[in-house]
């Protein structure tokens, strides 16, 4: 079982010649994400605080925003290719009213207190009715874009101390993202075809046969066959082995990733929506954990977060699924499996960031009433109104108990 | 992302309820059969709306649980067909989240119909596509054959080509992304129909059925505004020839009215590919494949890898296309299309060389320029604009002549480009104003003589002494392989690494590796000298050190490295935000 430990975990630097490397690659573009001079800002307690529970007034959450689109402005090309389409100005206003709509007809925020509910709704009108802030393309690389989902991503990297992440629709995608670099990763040296090891538990339970079902499937769709072991089972049959994957919460995990670290083999791991769940129903206060360093990568499924979330030890991993054409005539890729996320998702990841400077970036109590809370650690303030935006926009059925989706 | 104790809440729902549990985790085509051809909400039917009126329609639908995915996604083609064609046909549809996922499923599709076949003895032809196709290749194991000439899918190298009985698909486009050039589809349907038939005529009958056809993908993405001016009327095909008609479901099939000579082909199975976020102007995510029967019927079932677009998504793209309508897109299109037919003529006129001019089809709205050194995207960069870069035009070699050049620049025009910036002027007369002045500038200029001296025309050298971007440049390196494309495909891999890596809460990334290395180094070298300067002391020796010290290369030695430890210092304070380190408890 993965052992957590109290408190917040931090996304861990990497040694310095590969930083010093990567920064070295980064330069011929690194002004395309730099500001225009101007400060963003930061509220004070981002300094010391991670991911608290503290929220963050209406206005301190105004004031970033607006210091984010005034430190990016006068960025924004004259004429560029594509991007924007601009057809009407209208279509801002229509869906900006709409997506209130569903937020406010969601039970989600019926279930919040009405102060909150009056604090979430300002939350929302400051990201959905701003053109500049909602639907965003983050393939047309900006300043916005990188404030957002950098630290969007590290609140996962985070809690299980990996230094780079990704993103994806959902969780098959990121799934597939990773299993995909490991296939090509193998097949320069083993050949094909390449098989996934997945180290079964002794006793399956029904989660893990679900889970099971989903990484054959996304294996088979890349040409990749899986291949269950028992867990006492000896892997020198298979020699083509791209990746090796046990269940999150499994017993099998920690001497799977011992035996694949000793063999050199990289080590996968899919955490269900209902582990990551798990996670926060069992631990009332921060926890991190630390795997084992034979993990090389970890997938999270969507559901409880909005989008599919990827996390690597190393770079090469995350690297191999950036695909590069080699016989195009001009320079684009993306680093998930289509070439535009979601519109939901780049409102998404505004408005997570949102609940990340909610949570992080407020030293002093926010001024709507809160609720208490019995945790582990005691009887703890809760401002439940730094959460309603995510969770009002996000996954429609997923975050909240829902009767299933009528599409 | 909502607070520990709040999330401990959120998690403990039930999980049950995830979309991509049972059925909804699977991919469930959407049938739309001929008597659905007008699928228009009834409401909707009538003249154009104001807002109040499809924002109260679109409320009602989000309301209604007994609108669900089959029932939207059939509004969208019916939306759709006004410009994609195959009015009146059969057909299949999935949305997905992107072009080229929309893509991916094609191809999927594809290879479920030899299902029992490796993919990577099954061969797709093609011209010069999007990238979306190489990344397919790539996941999907199948072989890719590129034909093309001018950009565009040779005709004549695919009859040749498709004979062979691998060949399972042929990727035909609309609009290319990288030129603005239209495959010939009348053409390449013919010959891929052709080819359908001897493939059925060479078995016995009761076996036909069973022949693994092959199947046209055709890639409309980026086509919406082509599709618009080239709908297959003889007054279009007049006008454009043979890329008057790029509607697709319109040419085949036993209702079809067909083109050319020939009867309307009848075996060929379609795909066709159409992005509303892109020229229809909705919210990012709603790209839709569309098939002729029994083609993305095969997907059926099978699991979800990438997320369909939601019920609210596909009804506020629906609102969105609503609210403009169909005459109103025609308009719109329709000013762009003429206000870029007039810019092309006026970059021809100011002697740029348009890449493959001759195979852009009426209503393209990509314009490519081939830009020698890559100077003029330099100078049109400072004044504002950005570019798409393009490398590697001419694989055959740079042909000869003033003004051609492997390298170039690309746009991908919108009706955004049509926003005024400044009294009476819109962001394309500002660009074209400036592109002019530009133009203007460099008439009759010519290679200083000793870059022609020193290098070859578009190599790096020269580019960098001529002042152009060195990116296209670095992006040929993609071309071949080895440390080149190593390094090309590295820079290109940091840029957006850099967008997931830009994380400051609770980070414990350096903030600056290279000055972090440069301080290190430095306090090496100082110590170093320190260690020295002590050492002859201790020896007694101090009039020697102090020699020593005042050798020129002990200077060179310390001064640098004292700059560097104090330059590292300044910069480390200057690093632009806090890196918040929350303590591990």
């Amino acid at each position: 079982m993965v052992a957590f430990l109290d408190g917040g975990g931090s996304v861990p630097d990497i040694p310095l010649l590969d930083a010093v490397v990567k920064q070295l690659f980064e330069m011929p573009t690194q002004k395309m994400l730099k500001s225009n001079g101007l400060p963003v800002v930061w509220p004070e307690a981002l300094k010391t605080g991670g991911f608290s529970l503290n929220g963050v007034s209406t206005q301190e959450l105004r004031d970033f925003f607006t210091s984010l689109l005034a430190a990016s402005r006068g960025t924004e090309p004259i004429i560029e290719s594509g991007n924007k389409y601009g057809v009407s100005d209208a279509f801002h206003h229509i869906n900006g009213v709409l997506l209130m709509q569903e937020c406010k007809a969601s039970p989600r925020f019926q279930m919040l207190l009405q102060a909150d509910k009056v604090r979430a709704e300002e939350f929302l009108e400051a990201v959905l009715f701003n053109a500049d802030l909602r639907n965003r393309n983050p393939l047309h690389p900006s300043f916005i874009d990188s404030v957002v989902i950098g630290n969007l991503l590290n609140f996962p990297a985070h809690i299980f101390g990996f230094p780079f992440a990704s993103y994806a629709t959902d969780g098959n995608e990121s799934l597939s993202l990773c299993l995909y670099s490991y296939r090509e990763q193998a097949a320069a040296t083993r050949g094909a075809p390449i098989v996934v090891l997945y180290v079964k538990e002794q006793e399956r339970s029904t989660a893990e046969s679900l889970i099971v079902a989903q990484v054959r499937a996304v294996a088979a769709r890349l040409n990749m066959s899986l291949v269950e072991v028992e867990a006492e089972e000896s892997w020198d049959a298979h020699s083509r082995v791209a990746v090796v994957m046990a269940a999150f919460s499994g017993t099998a995990l920690a001497s799977a990733a011992s035996r694949a670290f000793e063999r050199g083999m990289p080590m996968h791991v899919h955490v269900s929506d209902t582990e990551w769940r798990h996670l926060f129903t069992t631990h009332t206060t921060p926890v991190h954990c630390e795997l084992h360093s034979g993990v090389r990568s970890l997938t999270i499924e969507h559901g409880l977060l909005s989008s599919g979330y990827s996390l690597y030890r190393d770079l090469k991993t995350r690297d191999e699924h950036f695909d590069v054409g080699h016989q195009w005539q001009t320079a684009y890729m993306s680093f998930n499996e289509g070439d535009v996320p979601r519109p939901r998702h780049t409102q998404i990841r505004v408005l997570a960031a949102v609940q990340l400077l909610s949570l992080t970036l407020s030293p002093s109590p926010c001024h709507v009433p809160c609720r208490c809370v019995q945790g582990a650690l005691g009887r703890q303030r809760l401002c439940s109104s730094t959460f309603a935006t995510s969770c009002l926009v996000g996954q429609p059925s997923a975050a909240w108990h829902l009767p299933p989706p009528a599409i | 992302m909502l607070g520990w104790s709040a999330f401990s809440r959120l998690a403990s729902a039930p999980a049950g309820d995830l979309s991509y549990v049972g059925e909804a985790g699977t991919l469930q085509p959407t049938l739309v059969s001929p008597e659905d051809t007008d699928e228009t909400p009834t409401m909707l039917k009538t003249k154009v709306q104001s807002a109040e009126a499809i924002l109260r329609w679109a409320t009602a639908c989000l309301a209604d649980h007994r609108v669900g995915r089959a029932q939207l996604e059939r509004w969208l083609l019916g939306f759709q067909r006004h410009f994609l064609g195959g009015e009146g046909r059969r057909l299949e549809l999935l949305t997905s989240g992107g072009g080229t996922r929309s893509i991916n499923l094609a191809f999927e599709a594809v290879l479920a119909s030899r299902a029992a076949e490796p993919p990577s003895e099954l061969r797709v032809l093609t011209g010069n596509p999007h990238l979306a196709v190489e990344r397919a290749a790539r996941r999907f194991g199948f072989q890719l054959t590129r034909l093309d000439v001018d950009g565009s899918l040779c005709p004549r190298r695919l009859a040749e080509a498709i004979r062979d009985p691998a060949v399972v698909a042929v990727y035909a486009q609309s609009l290319s992304y990288t030129d603005g050039t239209c495959d010939d589809l009348v053409r390449i349907l013919e010959i891929v129909e052709i080819e359908n038939c001897r493939r059925v005529q060479a078995v016995p009958a009761r076996e036909a059925e069973r022949v693994p056809l092959i199947h046209l993908i055709n890639d409309s993405c980026l086509a919406f505004c082509a599709l618009v001016h080239n709908d297959g009327t003889p007054e279009s095909v007049r006008r454009g020839g043979r890329r008057g008609g790029l509607r697709v479901l319109d040419m085949c099939g036993a209702s079809g009215p067909g083109f050319g000579d020939s009867a309307p082909p009848q075996l060929t199975p379609l795909l066709v590919t159409l992005d509303a976020h892109k020229h229809l102007g909705t919210d990012k995510g709603v790209s839709s494949v569309i098939g002729t029967p029994g083609t993305l019927e095969r997907l059926r079932g099978r699991r979800k890898v990438g997320a369909q677009p939601s019920k609210g998504v596909l009804i506020r793209a629906l609102a969105d296309m609503y609210l403009v309508g169909v005459e109103g897109y025609r308009a719109l299109y329709g000013q762009l299309a003429e206000r870029l037919e007039r810019a092309a003529t006026d970059l021809a006129s100011a002697g740029l060389t348009i890449v493959n001019a001759h195979n852009r089809p009426k209503g393209s709205t990509v314009l490519a320029c081939e830009d020698p050194d890559a100077v003029m995207t330099k100078k049109l960069k400072k004044r504002g604009h950005a570019f798409a870069h393009l490398f590697h035009l001419h694989p055959s070699g740079r042909p000869e002549g003033e003004g051609r050049s492997q390298l170039g620049w690309s746009l991908s025009f919108t009706p955004y480009s049509l926003r005024e910036v400044a009294p009476g002027r819109t962001a394309l007369d500002v660009f074209l104003n400036d592109l002019a002045e530009v133009c203007e500038h460099r008439r009759g200029s010519r290679r200083p003589w000793l870059v022609r001296l020193l290098s070859a025309p578009d190599s790096l050298l020269s580019v960098l002494l001529c002042g152009g971007v060195p990116e296209p440049c670095i992006f040929t390196w993609l071309w071949t392989p080895g440390w080149g494309r190593w390094v090309s495909t590295t820079i290109m891999r940091r840029l957006y690494g850099q967008i997931l890596d830009a994380g400051v809460i609770a980070s414990s990334r350096r903030a600056d590796s290279l000055a972090t290395l440069a301080r290190l180094i430095s306090l090496v070298f100082i110590v170093a000298f320190l260690l020295f300067f002590l050492l002859a002391l201790l020896l007694g020796r101090l009039h020697l050190s102090l020699e020593a010290a005042a050798q020129p290369h002990a200077l060179v030695l310390a001064l640098p490295a004292l700059g560097a430890f104090l330059f590292s210092s300044s910069s480390r304070r200057a690093s632009r935000s806090p890196a918040p380190v929350p303590p591990a408890r």
